[in-house]
């Protein structure tokens, strides 16, 4: 008995080390059935039914709930994926440990027509692994009747410390979203890995929490918003554009110190069961129609331009920022192991405060 | 006086117990995408779910997996309770200990730890995940509760009535079936329903052992939760229509019979 | 008897298998540490030194615990009460009740944490009804009151079905007994009811301690992200921080207290049998 545990635990450990280093060789050019990870709500379901339909290849649908936990289940190798649609830093996790595969452009004929911002990003320059799907930026989802626009223009990210505001905010719950905006405020990049600065950023953050005591949300920070349960929260574009078109009293603002710049994009793993299948899937979602139809469904802004435009036009006429405005100072967020951890036990010490 | 005061007790705990539903439900209609802001009765949020493949799937595999878990853990966790109840306290204590466990383990480590049993056993990308690992996994978390239930009613059971039976020329089998298990029903029937909601409940557990595209409505729900809508609501409260149906028909047929039987 | 005592058997190797093989995994993980990239594992304290020399990570465990107990407490007393009515009631109604209050768990407890979120917002309906009736606002949501609420709200249902087992199907011998020889109803409850529904409080206490303190939904919707729990902590560790290992040392301190704990109830509870 004992053998067998120990065999298995340390068959386990082998396994989980490993990863999924046993990547399948080239498969069949003609397999019938593709599947897809992807973030619930994130896709139009009736275009997936159409693809499906158009090409006669199946699609079997898995959504996840953070790119944190798809990055768990896809390491773990609990089911071979062919298309994911993670983050920016986590593509840039995948491809550092080499889980990507290079897309073959010839098969991509619809991969033209993106906006210059996700063009070219920081984690896949030329895209070679990635196609941009959704993009947009981090900034401030405010009460246009509350919070007056010239303390917004004039304290940028510091707004979070006026007490004016006090207990009128809502904080993003992550180390990630929090850290940056007392970052960028001190001037530095978001993806300081320099000690000295980040400690400075915890000051920044335990001061805040002194001076306005915000509640820290993360999933309900769109319900909550919609209701006007608080005057200012940190948040994503896409989820302010969901805001304000049922609250027209919200509005959406990103400071001048500079922001981070987020784009989801469709990948395929080097071991994907069917990469041929992967490839028309992404070139469907790339049709600059396909796009609009979905992008309308999700309410986030799509990366196709044309898409964008066409939107930005018609139903979503109303959101003066649907289509996201980049500065010079603005980044994209880099992954980095060590510097998580250190963001992530003091995020945890700042909200405990 | 006293009744009254019980009856009201009852019915205040259960208003108590049902606020939540009823806004739940009032929500369900909502027209707009908000859980907690009311624009109006509309019926698209179940047009939405019951046009969602997914959704529809998503509850029967719920109510399956619910099902099969609970009649499997309900069995196991009887047998397993008569037995341990007889066993010497030496076993009986380590194994109760061990019983604990997957209760007081945050989910996230039971989860990861199965998903991890799991691909060792099974291998990366078996087609077994899916139904196949989340009713492993829901049996393996439900039992211990059902254990747990019913040995308080075998510990008010009079040991020596099983022994008498078996004195008197009944079979252990006649002895169990007889004697003991009639005794602990109502043990036996808690633990199924505790078993039964920790089963409907789970979103953490069946995330991590699942694959090949099999979901519950609670991973449904919890990953939907970033991108809210009066789905989630309006889903729920299907759930609990089928629920009230089915208890209605199980509650109204022994009533029929007795009424055939009196007629006739 | 032997013949009964096998009965267990299956399950000792079930439970091998599926709790106590990921368990030692958890807890190899909870004594080592990854060196680079390579898949060596080395041992170390350094997660568990971690743990109890930072003051946030002992706040974390010291405000589980009490969120806990308060948790548990209120559900005796609460449930106790509701158990014991129920039943006294026809017995025909009894299993209806019992139902009726396990029901609304089977709706996800995501989306009743999102109705409390309605029901106890600022905005929500509450302060909106006090507030049309001209009385000002009360703070509700991210209170400990929310949190406490959520809670007891969550679990009180496992309380009383547990409860109420134990006092079902009570030998009705014993109570006529007891007033035949001239005991008050209070009497009664105190010297004959009480003590049998015992093994049903400790089953109870233990199906509403265990899961409460690790919870992680209730308390991050409705106390807010700063409060942080165990459950959330371990959650945080393996999901955000990619830290299994810390993770997995936290759940395994947590798992020793909670033994130990049970360790002292169960001898409470062997004592009050012994009574």
């Amino acid at each position: 008995m004992k053998k067998i545990v120990l065999t298995s635990l340390a068959g386990a450990l082998l396994l989980t080390a490993c990863g999924n280093k046993t990547a399948t060789t080239e498969k069949q050019v003609s397999c019938k059935s593709i599947t897809v990870f992807n973030a619930t709500e994130y896709m139009k379901e009736s275009l997936v039914e159409k693809f499906e339909k158009d090409t006669g290849i199946d699609v079997v649908y898995e959504t996840f709930d953070s790119n944190e936990a798809m990055y768990t289940k896809f390491s773990a190798g609990v089911t071979k994926y062919d298309v994911i649609i993670p983050s920016d830093y986590m593509i840039q996790n995948l491809i550092k440990k080499d889980a990507l595969q290079k897309l073959d452009k010839a098969q991509l004929s619809n991969a033209k027509g993106f906006f210059k911002a996700v063009s070219a990003p920081s984690f896949d320059e030329k895209l070679e692994y990635s196609m941009p799907y959704m993009w947009g930026t981090v900034g401030l989802i405010y009460n246009k009747n509350k919070v007056s626009q010239a303390d917004l223009e004039s304290q940028g990210w510091g707004i979070l410390k006026n007490p004016k505001y006090k207990e009128r905010i809502f904080v993003y719950d992550s180390e990630r979203d929090g850290f940056m905006p007392a970052l960028k405020n001190l001037g530095y990049s978001l993806n300081t890995t320099n000690i000295d600065e980040i400690n400075k950023a915890t000051a920044w953050l335990l001061e805040m929490n002194a001076a306005t005591k915000p509640v820290y949300v993360t999933d309900q920070i769109q319900d909550s918003m919609v209701s006007g349960e608080k005057d200012i929260a940190i948040g994503y574009s896409g989820d302010a554009n969901l805001i304000i078109s049922q609250n027209n009293e919200m509005a959406y603002f990103t400071p001048k110190e500079g922001t981070n710049i987020w784009i989801d994009a469709m990948v395929v793993p080097k071991d994907a069961p069917c990469a041929s299948g992967a490839h028309k899937f992404i070139n469907f979602f790339l049709d600059p129609k396909v796009m609009e139809e979905n992008a309308e469904y999700i309410g986030y802004s799509p990366s196709i331009e044309e898409s964008a435009q066409a939107l930005a036009k018609g139903v979503f006429s109303n959101i003066p920022t649907y289509i996201p405005t980049t500065r010079e100072t603005d980044e994209v967020f880099v992954h980095n192991e060590e510097i998580k951890k250190v963001l992530s036990d003091a995020w945890l010490k700042i909200k405990v405060k | 006086m006293k009744k009254i005061f019980q009856k009201s007790y009852i019915a205040l705990l259960l208003l108590f117990c049902y606020a939540p539903i009823i806004y739940m439900i009032v929500f369900s209609f909502n027209d707009s995408r908000s859980l907690t802001k009311f624009a109006g009765f509309s019926l698209r949020w179940y047009n939405e779910v019951l046009n969602s493949n997914e959704m529809m799937k998503a509850i029967y595999y719920t109510f399956f997996i619910a099902i099969v878990a609970t009649v499997v853990a309900t069995i196991v966790g009887t047998i397993t309770a008569i037995g341990l109840s007889k066993s010497k306290k030496i076993v009986r204590d380590i194994v109760l200990e061990v019983n604990n466990l997957p209760m007081l383990n945050p989910d996230i480590v039971t989860a990861i730890s199965l998903m991890l049993l799991f691909i060792t056993v099974l291998g990366s990308g078996s087609k077994l995940f899916g139904l196949v690992t989340m009713l492993l996994a829901h049996i393996m978390f439900c039992i211990p509760y059902v254990i747990l239930s019913i040995l308080p009613k075998l510990r008010q059971l009079d040991s020596n009535l099983a022994e008498a039976a078996l004195d008197l020329g009944a079979t252990p089998w006649q002895a169990l079936m007889k004697v003991i298990v009639p005794q602990i029903i109502p043990g036996i029937i808690s633990g199924a329903l505790v078993a039964f909601t920790m089963s409907v409940d789970d979103f953490v557990i069946s995330y991590f052992v699942t694959g090949n595209g099999v979901r519950n409505v609670s991973i449904q729900v919890y990953t939907m939760s970033k991108r809210v809508n009066p789905s989630i609501n309006a889903i729920s409260t299907l759930m609990i229509a089928i629920i009230t149906i089915v208890l209605i028909i199980i509650n109204v047929i022994p009533l029929l019979k007795e009424r055939r039987l009196k007629s006739n | 008897m032997n013949s009964f005592s096998k009965m267990a058997k299956p399950y000792i190797l079930w439970a091998a298998f599926f709790i106590v093989f990921p368990m030692l995994l958890v807890m190899f993980y909870a004594f080592t540490q990854t060196g680079g990239d390579v898949a060596k594992f080395s041992f170390t304290l350094k997660h568990f030194i971690k743990f109890f020399t930072e003051k946030a990570f002992l706040e974390v465990l010291f405000l589980s615990f009490r969120i806990a107990l308060i948790t548990t407490l209120l559900c005796i007393i609460i449930g106790y009460p509701m158990a014991y009515f129920i039943s006294r009631q026809d017995e025909k109604i009894q299993t209806l009740l019992i139902l009726l209050i396990t029901i609304p768990m089977w709706i996800n407890l995501l989306v009743r944490t999102y109705a409390w979120i309605g029901i106890l917002q600022d905005t929500g309906l509450i302060n909106t009804f006090l507030e049309s009736i001209g009385l000002p606002k009360i703070k509700l949501i991210y209170t400990d009151f929310a949190v406490i609420l959520g809670m007891v709200y969550n679990f009180l249902p496992f309380m009383v079905i547990q409860i109420y087992t134990s006092l079902s199907k009570m030998d009705k011998s014993l109570l006529q007994a007891s007033e035949d020889l001239g005991a008050t109803p209070f009497q009664t409850f105190r010297k004959v009811v009480f003590p049998l529904s015992i093994p049903g409080v400790i089953a109870g206490i233990t199906l509403v301690f265990l899961p409460a303190i690790s919870t992680f939904v209730i308390p991050q919707f409705l106390g807010g992200g700063q409060y942080v729990m165990l459950g959330t902590l371990v959650e945080t560790q393996f999901l955000k921080a990619g830290e299994w290992h810390f993770g997995s040392a936290i759940s395994t301190i947590m798992a020793v207290i909670i033994i130990a704990s049970m360790y002292i109830t169960k001898k409470l509870d062997k004592e009050a049998g012994e009574r």
